[in-house]
């Protein structure tokens, strides 16, 4: 009885399944199954493809038990560097894009120039942009520590020393801030003119609009940056590329969550303790998502109005 | 004694506005510019690295642009590292993937 419902809803919807079949087949393939194996690997050990064919050992939660005991000291570290890392990079890097935005978000002859120059740095690759500033920050032949020899400072030695590797890696990400930028322009141009025109009228100054009209304004744009940015701050990688010891830097100061999870996988094999390792990052970053949406009551969304 | 004033009045804060505006105008230009300084130096570093010998790379002193710019360099990309292949690798995920988005996307 029930089927027969199931295939006359299937008939009667027929075109429009088959116009959903190609993203549905996309979805499955290269979402939901991958995850789903993750899953199920996280539950196994001693993980092998053999003739196309996984082999596994059935391990229980001992790889989720492992994160938290045998290799709790690492995972904490680990944790702890991307916790800090997230908690500063990210309010570092959406105030500075934001205000940058502002500064651009005027009529001025050429200011489209300045937007495509500030936004150039986002067109290189991470792992060039990586290389790029790994050479610049070399503690003997790096190009900062030359320009600071000539005023009497440094050398210091950047991503070579743990005290200043992390605030070196906030430097670095200072120089892509041009995406962010292009997004909270995009939130400007859509605060309506007449709004700015009634506190002109009123005798508003800007710090005035920028605190009574864009800031609020721009609420939607801001929540969407934080919870990106925070997703995107927690699965940070890029230490891989330019960081000394296989991208844990000096003393493990940069061993990154993600790190920990690349090394895991690609290079100690333990790919089920790596896809717990995972899912742990996946509950940790669902649960404070979850926490910003229910706190967003601050958030203004000008077409709910 | 008002209607009088009026003319000058407006006229002098014609002025003082459009004094303020070059000053404004002045400052963020000041400061657009350094800030693009700032964010293109290194692109610009990068670029005249590539176009400098392997001695003037690792030079102590701060060689800004190279004595005799080279492209040996951008030879060896397309003779030894593959550089062509890896760019039509890209290209078929970059076509993969608008294809997907403009066909797919449904907002």
């Amino acid at each position: 009885m029930k089927s027969n419902k199931a295939i006359k809803f299937l008939k009667k919807n027929y075109t429009g399944w088959l116009f959903n079949l190609p993203l549905i087949i996309g979805l499955l393939m290269f979402t939901a199954i991958p995850m789903l194996c993750s899953l199920v690997y996280s539950f196994n050990t001693d993980i092998n493809i053999v003739n196309g064919k996984t082999q596994m050992k059935f391990y229980g939660l001992q790889n989720y038990a492992d994160a938290f005991v045998r290799y709790g000291d690492t995972v904490w570290l680990a944790a702890k560097n991307t916790m800090i890392y997230t908690l500063l990079s990210v309010p570092i890097s959406l105030i500075s894009s934001y205000f940058l935005a502002l500064l651009i978000n005027t009529n001025l002859k050429g200011v489209k120039t300045f937007r495509v120059l500030y936004y150039f740095p986002c067109m290189i690759p991470a792992v060039a942009s990586g290389l790029l500033w790994k050479d610049m920050f070399d503690p003997t032949y790096g190009v900062f520590n030359k320009v600071l020899g000539l005023v009497g400072l440094g050398p210091y030695r950047f991503f070579s020393d743990k005290n200043s590797a992390m605030p070196s890696i906030f430097l670095m990400n200072m120089w892509s801030i041009g995406g962010s930028m292009i997004l909270w322009l995009s939130a400007f141009k859509n605060i309506g003119k007449h709004y700015y025109e009634a506190a002109d009228l009123d005798g508003a100054n800007a710090w005035t609009k920028l605190i009574h009209i864009t800031i609020p304004m721009s609420t939607s744009m801001i929540f969407f940056n934080v919870v990106t940015s925070m997703i995107g701050s927690l699965q940070y990688t890029g230490t891989l590329t330019f960081a000394s010891r296989g991208g844990r830097g000096p003393d493990d100061s940069l061993y990154m969550f993600g790190v920990l999870i690349y090394r895991e996988a690609f290079e100690k094999d333990r790919l089920g303790y790596a896809s717990a390792l995972a899912w742990l990052l996946l509950i940790v970053i669902a649960v404070i998502t979850f926490l910003l949406f229910k706190s967003s009551k601050w958030v203004f969304y000008e077409e709910e109005v | 004694m008002s209607v009088q004033n009026t003319p000058f009045s407006v006229t002098e804060r014609q002025r003082k506005a459009k004094s303020k505006k070059i000053i404004n105008s002045v400052v963020l230009y000041t400061i657009m510019t350094v800030l693009a300084i700032i964010l293109i130096f290194p692109y610009a570093f990068m670029v005249s690295k590539s176009l400098m010998t392997g001695e003037e790379v690792i030079d102590p002193q701060i060689v800004v642009f190279p004595k005799a710019p080279q492209f040996i360099n951008y030879v060896n990309l397309f003779k030894q590292s593959g550089y062509l292949k890896a760019t039509l690798h890209t290209c078929i995920i970059i076509a993969f993937n608008l294809i997907a988005v403009f066909k797919y996307d449904s907002r």
